[in-house]
């Protein structure tokens, strides 16, 4: 679990192109969304649909699921090691 | 009185509903004093017109603008409009092609016909905003139920990304205005008209992330019954190689110069009444 976790931090950050920030800086449980822990927006709901999606094979089609995935890396990799295709 | 509209234009000739605005404009350029002043510093200032040439585009700018409401109520009440231009195969050519892409739209000319001119048998999901009346959206949801089009409202729960996302996967065509932000503050600056100006990130990401081909699609008035089509693909020379964010702000750097040309040949039909540049 631990390096599925820094795996994910890893795509995160490419993703969402925070060049500043290395998988240290990232709270394993702080919240992904809101002022407090990264404070990603909407846009970046996307870009965690498609990394997903095109890394684990995973399609997320509801808000709800969303919510409930993207709460902290922690919950994305728990998820992820439940529902991952690939 | 918008549902009446739609009945009266069944009837009502277009030069007579054009005419009845020739009186009402001047006082919307009165009391309307930030959309007047924004109209006015766009030609004064980017279109480089002197400042009685600009006092009428303005007039020139508000009438357009009417005359787009009266046709989008017309084409309610089951009016057709001719459709020019001779761009369209490179709608229908991705139209055709298996992969879903992404069609953005601007507030300038009358976008809104559009999506029901460009016949696909492709579904197509249309980004609408809930700020709309009830009767727009019901004529609209009447309009879309001839064809393979769904509205997909702007939603607090972000739900919108979720459908859009699920359709361009599903090789459909997502359209969305790609002149205005909404939702996300995310933005590229891009140059346009001298200065840089905010274009939403979140289209051109989204067609980025996927790796979906995007078009730029003007409809501009030309004539009491007549537009012009301008179709124009973004960004199919990047190297698709490149990181999904240097592609997103290229394509919006190149939307913006698109925009650009558009608008120096229609000047009187850009209909963002607020300074874009801020």
């Amino acid at each position: 679990m631990k390096e599925l976790i820094e795996e994910i931090k890893t795509q995160i950050i490419s993703a969402l192109n925070l060049e500043e920030m290395t998988p240290a800086d990232i709270d394993d449980n702080a919240p992904l969304f809101g002022d407090e822990g990264l404070g990603l927006d909407s846009i970046d709901v996307l870009e965690l649909i498609v990394l997903m999606e095109k890394n684990y094979g995973i399609k997320l089609s509801s808000p709800a699921e969303g919510k409930a995935v993207f709460q902290s890396v922690a919950v994305m990799a728990d998820y992820v090691s439940k529902n991952r295709k690939k | 009185m918008q549902r009446t509209l739609v009945k009266l234009f069944r009837f009502l000739p277009l030069p007579f509903a054009y005419g009845c605005m020739v009186p009402v404009i001047p006082f919307y350029m009165l009391f309307d004093r930030r959309g007047y002043q924004a109209s006015y510093r766009f030609f004064r200032h980017r279109i480089g017109r002197g400042p009685i040439h600009s006092f009428l585009s303005v007039y020139a700018n508000e009438f357009r603008m009417g005359q787009i409401v009266v046709d989008r109520f017309a084409f309610y009440a089951g009016r057709s409009f001719k459709m020019e231009g001779n761009e369209m195969p490179v709608f229908n050519r991705l139209a055709e092609a298996e992969p879903g892409f992404v069609q953005l739209g601007s507030h300038t000319g009358n976008f809104e016909l559009v999506g029901y001119q460009l016949r696909s048998i492709k579904k197509m999901g249309v980004l609408v905003f809930s700020g709309e009346t009830e009767t727009v959206m019901q004529q609209r949801a009447a309009v879309f139920s001839r064809s393979n089009i769904e509205m997909v409202p702007v939603s607090d729960d972000l739900s919108h990304l979720f459908r859009l996302n699920e359709i361009l996967r599903d090789g459909g065509i997502v359209s969305m205005p790609g002149d205005r932000l909404f939702g996300s503050q995310k933005r590229f600056n891009c140059p346009f008209f001298g200065d840089p100006a905010p274009f939403p990130a979140g289209p051109f990401m989204l067609a980025a992330q996927r790796s979906a081909p995007i078009v730029a699609v003007f409809v501009m008035k030309e004539g009491a019954r007549r537009y012009h089509v301008y179709v124009r693909q973004l960004g199919a020379e990047l190297d698709p190689d490149l990181p999904s964010r240097k592609r997103a702000e290229a394509m919006a750097q190149a939307f913006a110069a698109c925009l650009e040309s558009v608008v120096r040949q229609y000047p009187t039909q850009w209909f963002n009444f607020y300074d874009f540049w801020k």
